[in-house]
């Protein structure tokens, strides 16, 4: 019968398709391999053949005051961005689930435009408001110029999981003596908790590697990514890539949290 | 199973049932009471009338069922009742306290929501302990009662799992120790057992009614299911387009209808076309199968005008011995079904009008009648009932 072929064919067909997979995996991460091994090679040149191995660059890295500034002022905007993000897209999701206004199908619209919106132009649009409001330059006008593109994004994520959930359950803790603020923190909140975190953490890492909004709206102060790109002028250091190194680092260590903070959810 | 401990006797309501039938809500309050609905009206956006100036008085220990066809503003009721939906009109009393605009968690009753509304992110201890949680009882408190509950829908082993570990019918205990474990005045329930299949459906039905014995609350239940109702209620609300169409014990909504709608929707009936000759001091001479009938008129029943004959396909007898009872009707089988102890026989009568016959099997002599066969009819006169006018 055809049951030898049928396994060959098979066979040729898991290693296709194993290769395929070695393919994309290798298309993702191979420079990022490159950025890690040659934080650690021995020479400022990035040629091969490496050199040996060195700590030489972190040590530099952690001496290097104004990249550290850079780094501060990035968790410092990422950080209060997704804050704002959160105290102003949350509120803006429930308004969209729950109530009933006039304009409600042109804010759902509209909410999504700063998203799509190339970030120059609104960069160069909230400068000219700063600008005209006399408000000066700072890391606080960029945490602005952020959160008003990252709205969008929670807003949409919660939006989404909140026309999922089951109202009965507020019914039930309701009926069960729940007061409201009792209904929304102990049953709405826990269990839209996966939008919240995910959409958190995607803010989070949008902002934290933003160029073009910060680029028109910040003032003195540099973030990470602007700090990155104006030493590129003078090419690519191996310092850099040990910063790279770092950022690939807590990237993983965020991955790790989120899946452990969400694991419950995804059992159901 | 429930593990059912031996308990006392069933509470007060089944004892009492034949009282219950005359309760209408009057203006004052009493509290044996516990549920007062007074004139109440629910309207959908302005012009689709829910729940038409509906008067109802539940009883403390009762087992009431909200009972009719989708859209007749039994769910509405039960919904107004928990505080889900306010009225547009009209009072609602709990033990003797107008609770009419007072939210659901300031209400002392508790529901079994149709999709069991179990929250999915908490243990099945934490969601029966939620309810008591609210009200700040201490921890050792609350341990205890939540542990007796699931003792008592069977579900003691099962305290750390998730619902969606769950089957059907142990998710409907955990939504049921849920609602039972604050000692509601009133426990709803929302078509408590409609996700559950067959077999399990007909175990909780008994599950449920020993429950309410035991416990000697006050239930509420909503359910499109006549079965269903005759089987678990003190009291059935046949309810019709808002309204109640009649109200009583099972037994006196199945042997004494008020109308056609009632008859035919609580088990089978056959509803006969007949003509009024006369109608006398309560009494009325109607026209079957060539004799005349006297049989109680019901209001509103006018000589010369039509009336609808109503009786069930059980109560007709085959005529074997030849004896002339007080009616008669004979009829052409035209189909006969098998259920095993009975056979169900669809007849034409003489004036062409369908007639079901249920006869039991239970001696072997009675043959299955063939088809095509012309088979005399008797029945009792007690048996029959009339309605006025010809609108089934």
């Amino acid at each position: 019968m055809s049951f030898a072929r049928t396994s060959a064919l098979d066979r040729i067909g898991t290693g296709t398709f194993t290769l395929v997979i070695l393919c994309v995996l290798s298309f993702l991460y191979v420079p990022i391999v490159i950025l890690v091994v040659f934080s650690f090679n021995d020479s400022s040149s990035l040629t091969w053949p490496l050199g040996g191995f060195t700590w030489g660059w972190y040590e530099k890295l952690f001496s290097n005051r104004d990249l550290l500034r850079a780094i501060g002022n990035s968790f410092y905007v990422a950080t209060f961005a997704t804050i704002l993000t959160l105290l102003v897209g949350v509120p803006a999701a429930f308004a969209l689930d729950r109530l009933d206004f006039v304009g409600k199908r042109v804010f759902r619209r509209l909410v999504l435009l700063p998203l799509v919106l190339p970030g120059i132009i609104t960069g160069i649009s909230m400068l000219n408001l700063f600008k005209l409001m006399g408000i000066g330059l700072s890391l606080e006008t960029v945490v602005l110029g952020h959160a008003t593109a990252l709205i969008s994004i929670v807003v949409t994520q919660v939006y989404a999981r909140l026309q999922r959930l089951n109202r009965r359950l507020e019914e039930a803790a309701a009926d069960l003596g729940a007061k409201p603020w009792e209904t929304m923190f102990l049953v709405v909140l826990p269990n839209i908790k996966s939008a919240l975190i995910g959409s958190a953490l995607l803010s989070f890492t949008l902002s934290f590697d933003e160029i073009p909004v910060t680029f028109f709206l910040t003032g003195r102060d540099n973030t990470l990514p602007m700090y990155i790109w104006s030493t590129m002028r003078r090419g690519i250091t191996p310092e850099i890539n040990a910063v790279g190194t770092l950022i690939v680092l807590a990237s993983l260590l965020l991955i790790v949290v989120s899946v452990i903070l969400l694991r419950d959810e995804q059992e159901r | 199973m429930l593990p059912l401990r031996e308990g006392r006797e069933p509470a007060t309501a089944l004892s009492n049932s034949s009282l219950l039938s005359s309760y209408q809500a009057p203006g004052h309050t009493d509290m044996s009471k516990i549920v007062e609905i007074d004139g109440v009206s629910k309207i959908y956006g302005g012009s689709v009338v829910a729940v038409d100036d509906l008067t109802l008085a539940i009883k403390e220990g009762e087992f009431v069922t909200l009972l009719g066809p989708s859209g007749c503003g039994k769910t509405t009721l039960l919904r107004m009742l928990a505080g889900f939906e306010s009225p547009d009109r009209g009072i609602i009393r709990l033990a003797g306290e107008d609770v009419t605009s007072r939210p659901p968690y300031r209400r002392d009753v508790n529901m079994v929501f149709q999709d069991y509304a179990l929250f999915p992110h908490l243990s099945v201890a934490k969601n029966v302990a939620f309810g008591l949680e609210r009200q700040r009882l201490d921890r050792t408190e609350i341990g205890r009662r939540v542990a007796d509950a699931l003792s008592l829908v069977g579900l003691a082993d099962k305290a750390e799992r998730r619902p969606h570990e769950l089957s059907g019918g142990q998710r409907q205990r955990v939504a049921l120790a849920r609602a039972i474990v604050r000692r509601p005045k009133v426990l709803l329930l929302d078509e408590p057992l409609s996700a559950l299949d067959a077999n399990l459906r007909e175990a909780m039905q008994v599950e449920l009614k020993h429950l309410h014995e035991k416990l000697g609350l006050t239930f509420v239940m909503v359910t499109h299911d006549q079965t269903e109702a005759l089987v678990m209620s003190d009291r059935i609300v046949l309810m019709k387009d808002g309204r109640i169409a009649q109200m009583g014990e099972p037994a006196e909504l199945y042997n004494r209808p008020a109308s056609p709608y009632v008859a035919s929707f609580i088990g089978t009936t056959n509803l006969l076309p007949v003509e009024v000759r006369s109608v006398a001091d309560g009494r009325a001479v109607v026209a079957l199968g060539g004799r005349n009938l006297e049989l109680p008129a019901p209001a509103g029943l006018v000589a010369g005008h039509a009336a609808l004959l109503g009786i069930r396909p059980e109560k007709l007898r085959l005529e074997t011995d030849g004896t002339v009872g007080a009616c008669q009707i004979s009829v052409a089988v035209e189909e006969g079904l098998f259920h095993g102890n009975a056979v169900r026989l669809r007849c034409l009568g003489e004036d062409g009008s369908v007639l079901l016959v249920d006869l039991q099997l239970s001696q072997s002599s009675i043959a299955v009648p063939a088809r095509g066969s012309r088979l005399q009819l008797s029945c009792d006169p007690t048996d029959l009932y009339l309605f006025a006018g010809d609108d089934r």
